[in-house]
């Protein structure tokens, strides 16, 4: 009896903490609409706070946790607010999930730089650890406490949201965001209230759990992810169902860790790791038995990526260009580098399988590199002498078990798709690779790929594999895109009730996405040939890919390469900046190493600006490229030239990446103006002096020994972009036409055409043609009307 | 990408150190060797020496293979591993890097190795870009010294250039952890730790310190493979020394628990007097603190890797009583060993503000062997430094001590040493437990060396990466 009530009262405890979180949770979903990933970071960030004023600076207990609670954390969740999530109100989904998860990152990695993990940071329990009898077991203080405040905060948060003006306001906003504004009300103040609020309650969950045991980023971020599970019983908006979901998974936690022992087994299955399996499969239980989703009639988003989807010649082109400069950079760079590089290639083919499943078809994954893991596996199984056989059966594996995650998933939508993946990831992680039998030592070895006696044996054919996987897979994306299968995907995006209004199957259509979406990222992983760990393939690992992709632009096979190399090109930068640790190069006394590990968090909260990704605004610049034959052909031998005074030893390696970036971003979206057919109005450029500028620029950064100038990689990275940019500015200038990429373009979504205005048939036209009609498609005179009116994409 | 944040894989590093600093000790039997001397010895190391072993360094005409010279044959080039750029986990076993610096400053200002000076590669694999720099080292580096990766299986990627094998490397590394790396050839240990066996005189030494407390175990494992190994290591040890009861082994989740209080209640209830603890520092003080809360008296021992002052992350008290055991000195006694005191002095001078750790004195004892059995090679050779013949001399030493680092090990053997020492937490601070210095069972330089006391770990260990082809 004695050993059920500890375990009851260490269970509720729990359960306490876990409440408070899920309810800082819930109230800044309920008044913001975002899912905030980030919540475990924002406690996390303040239990090293309360660190740093107690301990660090030797505040009272009391005033530190004042100081910390209701000064610094409400602080920082306004800011946050004001600063990061108002951007993306109204954006997509996936926007949302994708900024929360990269401010999570992010702090994560200030964090670590502030508070470098390698020091002991004791945290005295409060009352010191005394304790009291109740009914013959010890119960510190310090847990009635905690349980006190958890039912301080549940009767608080009740009474402002019912008693209070502002709670009537956030419960406004939840109900009908519009018709509270018509009423005066002010939707944005009351979210930044509410999200300062959330920073609150995360503050104090964070500071009770670091009180209770370490102080350690990571453990802190993740431990609060429990509280997904617990939020997601309430619908993520009822306050008294994250308490009752906060109480179940607290006790069952408890229970398990007390009643389960390591040789308890179901079968062939092992229950050791069911403690840590827990909140995975509540949150998976939970969401399955929720309400089946509305479907969404209609939506205006700002995610809806514009850009037209590639033609399949461009495809066809584009894919061939990326094998012949992955080759010809690869012979190229340091052998290191070369390694980074090749697996950018691979993270890249990872990302692609996002394109179909969340840029086509408006679906979001968060567990991509699960699939990975388990096509590693297939491979490294039946594919042990690099046969192709085993490269097959990992995409059919992977194929098979996406199609199979998806059926519960199929009535899900947003929010709780990402949870359900999110289950799906933790859930493997534990039970499939985290299993001694499974991944002996914890590693698996995939073979390298071996086609018919020629053997993947260096990281150069690697890279040169992935590229030729990856450009043929992209090709198969975009026409899968282009028929009719790709358009009935897109508009289950657009509107999944139109669709089922149509009689289209939406069943078979989101199962067939993401099969092929699993089959992709299994591919990645069966072709890797290399070595992974258990944890390469978690969700802490997932989420990332799901960013980069999204920041690359997810909407094209394109972004998702942008994205995929980011992956694996930031190690590459750091390492190049790595040098600069003692050099001028600090910044705050922080290397320039640490600043690059929060990059790519601080790029998807970018995302907050420019919600559709890198990519579509970089191809906008280079899209006249392709239109253009002598544009097209002077790139290929500029590129052509450029490598082979390289490779021949004639310019040294700084030189070529000096000249090379000068030459992509000031000579090659140039072009087309240089080449441009005589204008009928407006000022004819100056072609000769235009072009032979930068034809001169791309020689001098050629030429220029930039090793030797600048003795520093950062200050010499830094020089050569202040020369490329002063380059661009001086073409321009001499060219005297300002390249229609660089002019500032408000491109109306075609969901927003003729809201502001009367629809003109240009309009009409345009819109065609941005979701991808064919000339052909269109109404008879299309291109005639078009070309009259001047504004061809 | 950086971002990836990790968190199993931090609680393999434990393993690093477990794997690395404990194995230890070795062919004791009769110690009287240049451990006795050293207890007293307070010779203030002067250049010409480390603790007590004749200077490796100085002036020469050696020349290094040139097939074999990596960068170029005007110096040695050798790489360090390490994964201190690892962005979820700065700093991680820094150590290693401090050391090697400190060792090349030391060495290189007699004149280096037979005249060649010590060149520096670093090999940071930041936990997830082992195999880049793998591929510096692969066309570098002359050797790998003083080294090791977190995930050292990663050294055997397979290809061509960045294969440990392929590429034809040597190393002396500071630590191995995964059975690919630990049981693989084309290196010598200065510390043998091979998985498949296991040195029985730590718990032989805590059975006779807590003869009570012993008589019931419970081993609280990290719910990780790579930390299982080392469980099955200690559970072979147990049933050689026997007497000892193993109750159910608990499990938990190595990325942390909201609360610890069920796990310490489970070992209150298995009716444990001892627990036998694989795993971080830092959860490891998180248990602690449970178990004192609710009372219970018995005697938590682990591994090397929690002589670390984050054992003290919830306070001192908590860590009270907690037993660990060494292969090195420890490094609070270092008035009384000239080596460990040679390593903090020499730190202080060539690496301000360096990090001094367990796994620091292993990467030293590496770098010492490393230089000896080069300039072995070199007086052999007529001054020409090969990979095998530098292998083959580190391989051939005897009572290896790294100038009295550490206890008495054979470089060569696949078998771990039999010395080791138990240390106990006192008052917030590490203190030694057994042997008492000069005390029974004190081989003279404060260990216990019990002869023949090595037990064999049931198992296949087919995952080690051998290399039939190479010489040794």
């Amino acid at each position: 009896m004695d050993k059920f009530l500890t375990f009851t009262i260490a269970g509720l405890s729990t359960a306490a903490i876990y409440a408070i979180a899920a309810s800082g949770l819930v109230v800044t979903y309920t008044t913001s609409g975002i899912f905030n990933f980030a919540h475990g970071a924002f406690g996390m960030l303040a239990a090293f706070a309360y660190w740093q004023v107690n301990q660090g600076w030797g505040v009272p207990v009391v005033p530190s946790v004042i100081l910390v609670v209701f000064v610094m954390a409400p602080l920082f969740g306004a800011a946050v607010e004001r600063g990061i999530m108002r951007g993306i109100e109204g954006a997509s989904e996936v926007v949302k999930i994708v900024v929360t998860v990269s401010l999570m990152v992010a702090l994560l990695g200030i964090a670590n730089v502030i508070w470098p993990p390698d020091v002991a940071r004791p945290v005295p329990p409060f009352f010191a650890g005394k304790t009291v009898e109740v009914a013959g077991v010890a119960v510190p203080y310090s847990r009635i406490l905690t349980m006190a405040i958890a039912i301080g905060v549940a009767i608080g948060l009740r009474l402002v949201l019912r008693r209070t003006r502002l709670g009537v306001a956030m419960r406004a906003i939840v109900d009908d965001r519009d018709l509270l504004r018509l009423n005066g009300g002010r939707p944005g103040r009351t979210a930044m209230l509410a999200w300062a609020r959330g920073a609150g309650l995360a503050a104090v969950s964070g500071v009770l759990i670091a009180s209770e045991q370490t102080l350690s980023a990571i453990t802190l971020t993740l431990l609060v992810i429990n509280a997904y599970a617990v939020a997601v019983v309430g619908r993520l908006r009822s306050l008294p169902g994250a308490f009752l979901g906060a109480v179940i998974l607290g006790l069952a936690e408890s229970y398990a860790t007390g009643y389960v022992n390591a040789s308890t087994a179901l079968g062939p299955v092992s229950l050791q790791n069911i403690r840590t399996a827990i909140p995975a499969v509540m949150l998976f239980v939970v969401i399955l038995v929720q309400p089946e989703a509305r479907l969404r009639a209609h939506s205006i988003d700002r995610s809806r990526a514009p850009a037209r989807p590639a033609s399949q010649s461009t495809a066809i082109w584009g894919g061939i260009a990326l094998v012949v400069v992955a080759a010809a950079v690869g012979a190229l760079l340091s052998a290191p580098d070369l390694n980074l590089v090749q697996k950018g290639f691979g993270f890249a083919l990872i990302t692609l399988s996002l394109v179909p499943l969340t840029g086509y078809a408006g679906q979001i994954s968060l567990a991509q590199m699960t699939f990975t893991g388990i096509g590693a596996l297939a491979m490294a199984t039946w594919g042990a002498t690099g046969s192709p056989i085993g490269v097959a059966i990992a995409v059919v594996l992977c194929a098979v078990v996406g199609g199979v995650v998806a059926l519960p998933a199929l009535r899900l939508s947003g929010i709780y798709l990402a949870l359900a993946t999110a289950a799906f990831a933790l859930f493997c992680s534990s039970m499939v690779f985290g299993q001694a039998e499974i991944m002996p030592g914890g590693s698996v070895q995939v073979p390298s790929l071996s086609i018919g006696g020629f053997e993947i044996s260096n990281d150069y054919r690697q890279l040169v594999l992935f590229a030729v996987a990856f450009a043929l897979l992209a090709n198969l994306l975009v026409m899968l895109r282009r028929n009719a299968w790709g358009r009935r995907v897109t508009a289950m995006k657009d509107s999944p009730v139109a669709c089922a209004t149509l009689g289209l199957n939406l069943t078979s259509t989101k199962v067939g996405v993401f099969a092929l979406s699993a089959a992709i990222a299994g591919l990645g992983g069966a072709l890797a040939g290399r070595t992974f760990i258990a944890d390469d393939f978690g969700l802490t690992n997932s989420l990332p890919i799901t960013m980069l992709a999204v920041v690359g632009g997810i909407g094209s096979v394109a972004g998702a390469f942008v994205g995929g190399l980011l992956l694996g090109t930031i190690p590459i930068a750091s390492t190049i900046f790595a040098a600069n640790a003692i050099g001028i190069f600090r910044f705050v006394s922080l290397p320039v190493g640490n600043v690059l590990s929060v990059t790519p968090g601080l790029m998807g909260i970018s995302l907050g600006r420019e919600p559709d990704g890198a990519a579509p605004q970089m191809a906008a610049g280079y899209r006249a490229v392709g239109d253009s034959v002598p544009s097209l052909a002077v790139t290929g031998l500029g590129a052509v030239v450029l490598w082979a005074v390289t490779k021949a030893g004639m310019i040294p390696k700084w030189s070529f990446f000096a000249a090379a970036v000068v030459f992509v971003v000031c000579m090659v979206p140039l072009l087309p103006i240089v080449f441009s057919p005589p204008q009928t109005d407006g000022p004819e450029p100056r072609r000769a002096a235009g072009g032979l500028w930068v034809l001169l620029c791309v020689v001098v950064a050629a030429v220029i020994p930039w090793a030797d100038v600048i003795a520093s990689n950062g200050w010499r990275v830094l020089g050569i972009g202040v020369f490329a940019f002063l380059a661009v500015r001086v073409a321009v200038g001499v060219l005297g036409v300002m390249p229609e990429a660089m002019q500032p373009r408000e491109a109306p979504s075609p969901d927003e055409l003729g809201l502001d205005r009367p629809l003109t048939r240009a309009d009409a036209l345009d819109a065609g043609r941005m979701i991808g009609l064919d000339e052909q498609e269109m109404p008879a005179g299309a291109a005639l009307s078009s070309t009259a009116s001047g504004s061809t994409t | 990408m950086n971002s990836r944040s990790t968190l199993a894989v931090i609680v393999v590093t434990t393993i690093a150190v477990i794997a690395g600093a404990c194995g230890a000790s070795g062919g004791s039997k009769d110690q009287s060797e240049g451990g006795g001397s050293s207890t007293t010895a307070k010779a203030t190391s002067t250049s010409s020496e480390w603790g007590d072993l004749p200077t490796p360094c100085g002036k020469g005409d050696f020349k290094v293979k040139a097939d074999e010279a990596g960068t170029g044959a005007d110096k040695l080039y050798l790489g360090v591993a390490n994964d201190r750029g690892a962005e979820i986990r700065p700093g991680l076993n820094k150590e290693l890097w401090d050391a090697s610096q400190a060792f090349a400053g030391w060495c290189n200002a007699q004149g280096g190795i037979g005249g060649l000076q010590i060149e520096l590669v670093d090999l940071d694999g930041k936990l997830f870009q082992v195999e880049a720099a793998m591929s510096r080292a692969c066309t570098g580096v002359f050797a790998m010294v003083g080294g090791g990766y977190v995930q050292d299986q990663m050294e055997f990627s397979g290809k061509d250039g960045s294969d440990f094998h392929k590429c034809k490397l040597i190393d002396i590394p500071a630590f191995a952890v995964s059975v690919e790396k630990g049981m693989s050839n084309g290196q010598v240990q200065p510390i043998p730790n091979p998985q498949n066996k296991e040195p029985e005189q730590w718990i032989m030494d805590f059975k006779s310190q807590y003869p009570q407390e012993s008589k019931k175990n419970i081993a609280v494992v990290g719910d990780l493979p790579a930390l299982e190994t080392v469980h099955q290591q200690f559970n072979a040890a147990v049933k050689a020394v026997g007497g000892i009861e193993q109750l159910s082994p608990l499990v938990y989740p190595p990325t942390g628990m909201a609360d610890w209080t069920p796990l310490a209640q489970k070992v209150i209830d298995s009716g444990a007097t001892s627990v036998y603890w694989i795993g971080e520092p830092s959860n490891a003080s998180s248990l602690l603190a449970k178990l004192k809360e609710q009372g219970w008296k018995g005697v938590v021992l682990s591994e090397t890797n929690n002589y670390d002052p984050i054992l003290f992350s919830a306070g001192p008290a908590a860590a009270q009583g907690t037993v660990l055991r060494l292969a090195v000195h420890p490094l609070e006694e270092a008035a009384k060993w000239p080596a460990i005191e040679q390593y903090q002095k020499n730190l202080e001078k060539y690496v301000p503000g360096g990090k001094q750790a367990a796994l620091g004195l292993q990467s030293t004892s590496a770098w010492l062997l490393f230089a000896t059995a080069a300039k072995a090679c070199g007086e052999k050779n007529k001054g020409v430094i090969d990979r095998t013949c530098v292998l083959q001399q580190a391989a051939a030493q005897k009572d290896w001590t790294g100038g009295g680092t550490h206890v008495p090990t054979t470089p060569g053997h696949t078998t771990p040493p039999e010395c080791g020492m138990l240390m106990v937490v006192k008052d917030g601070k590490f203190t030694r437990l057994y042997p008492e210095i000069g005390g029974k069972n004190d081989d003279g330089a404060g260990f216990h060396c019990p002869p023949d006391s090595i037990a064999t770990v049931p198992g296949d260990f087919k995952a080690a990466a051998v290399d039939p082809s190479r010489p040794i």
